[in-house]
């Protein structure tokens, strides 16, 4: 018992260190983020940019927490995307999604009116899963 | 009457381009005047003259693509800690910038602002860095907005303070010392300039880079010695790695005027920035 402890210890120590080694090719830091917190938003596609420094998403739909509407979600570069089984054919204006994001720590209303999270994961419109999905997880930029 | 007028004209259309390449191509630089800008009395760093002098053989070829070591941790991205003693108003935004750090929230965020990171920061962007090696220069593109970078080994002076414009990643003169190459620069842009968590420079900010091949070719060490008397005491040191890639290559990265209007986190991160 004491060794599937020990076992488990050294999986979840290794997973830690390979998230931090993850190569991550974006601008800036992500401390505007709240990485503890996973917000569900169901909803269509507006927008989706594939490219750098930044891929971006804008979708309009029903949060779990926070304002209904359009949400602005930051990801990092498409070169760590890709290496997530991202492509630049995986959203299409239209496309009914589910997406799970980290919300900004001090929410704010941005520019264009929506509301702001950071990329963590998505449930395609065929049902595939893209990044972490069970409504946990920090999502990275930077 | 017009037909000679059109012979006269057909003429003229058929010799123009003929007189035009009678002239010279040193004939017509000359003819372009101050159009062309040029270095008073000193060959380009690409100029064949300059590149086929004769210089010793140097000890490494850094030409490759780079990409910054964090295996130890993502953090290593910065030059500290260790820290020098910060003064004055540097002091003030050091602490306001660690503070921000333990509270997560972002504070000069300049580079997500599309302020260009600047040396030393934008040897460190999670990004490759390529770099070509000549005779007379090392060329440094980092894949972050493919910043450019040039380190004269040409044996030139550094330009005349009264007239050189100052950039974000400065005017970089390299010479060798044994196994090391040795990159002095200054004349570096100080706005909205910033190193770690919002720590400031002044014009008085000199970088020195000490560069080093090292794990037979694999990895490229750079100790950075860092001065600057208005913000802090002495020198600020840090050595940091760079594994080389030879899977990948730099391509376009362009911080467009609109890229914020789709990050969230930029929009949310414009504390303490110089206005």
């Amino acid at each position: 018992m004491r060794t599937n402890n020990f076992k488990r210890y050294l999986i979840n120590i290794f997973a830690f260190t390979s998230l931090l080694s993850f190569p991550v090719w974006a601008h800036h830091s992500t401390a505007a983020f709240d990485n503890e917190k996973v917000i569900k938003i169901e909803g269509t596609i507006t927008q989706f940019r594939w490219t750098n420094p930044h891929a971006s998403i804008k979708l309009d739909g029903n949060a779990s927490t926070g304002p209904d509407g359009i949400w602005t979600v930051e990801m990092t570069a498409p070169n760590s995307l890709m290496q997530q089984g991202w492509k630049r054919t995986s959203l299409k204006v239209g496309d009914r999604v589910v997406m799970f994001v980290n919300p900004l720590k001090n929410a704010i209303t941005l520019n264009d009116g929506s509301q702001g999270g950071l990329y963590v994961g998505v449930v395609l419109a065929d049902g595939s899963i893209l990044g972490q999905a069970d409504g946990a997880g920090a999502g990275t930029a930077n | 009457m017009p037909r000679i007028k059109f012979k006269l004209l057909l003429a003229l259309t058929l010799v123009a381009p003929v007189l035009v390449c009678a002239q010279t191509a040193a004939e017509r630089r000359l003819q372009m005047g101050n159009t062309i800008m040029q270095h008073p009395g000193m060959l380009g760093a690409l100029a064949p003259e300059n590149l086929r002098k004769e210089r010793p053989a140097p000890p490494f070829d850094l030409t490759g693509t780079w990409f910054v070591d964090l295996s130890k941790g993502f953090v290593n991205f910065m030059f500290g800690p260790e820290y020098p003693e910060f003064i004055g108003q540097a002091k003030l935004d050091f602490e306001e910038g660690q503070k921000a750090r333990a509270d997560r929230r972002p504070y000069r965020d300049a580079i997500g602002q599309c302020f260009p990171a600047g040396i030393p920061m934008i040897m460190t962007r999670v990004w490759p860095i390529t770099m070509v090696q000549l005779p007379t220069v090392v060329y440094m593109i980092s894949n972050f907005n493919d910043s450019f970078r040039q380190v004269f080994l040409d044996g030139r002076d550094y330009s005349d303070p009264d007239q050189v414009i100052y950039t974000y990643n400065g005017e970089s003169l390299g010479h060798w010392e044994a196994d090391t190459l040795v990159v002095d620069t200054r004349y570096i842009e100080t706005y909205n300039h910033f190193i770690d968590t919002g720590i400031p420079i002044s014009e008085e900010f000199r970088v020195q880079e000490r560069i080093r091949l090292v794990e037979a070719g694999e990895a490229l060490e750079i100790e950075y010695i860092m001065t600057d008397p208005v913000n802090w005491i002495g020198e600020w040191r840090n050595t940091k790695l760079w594994l080389r890639v030879d899977n990948t290559d730099i391509g376009e990265v362009e911080c467009l005027p609109d890229l914020n209007d789709n990050l969230p986190s930029t929009q949310a991160g414009q504390t303490g920035l110089q206005r």
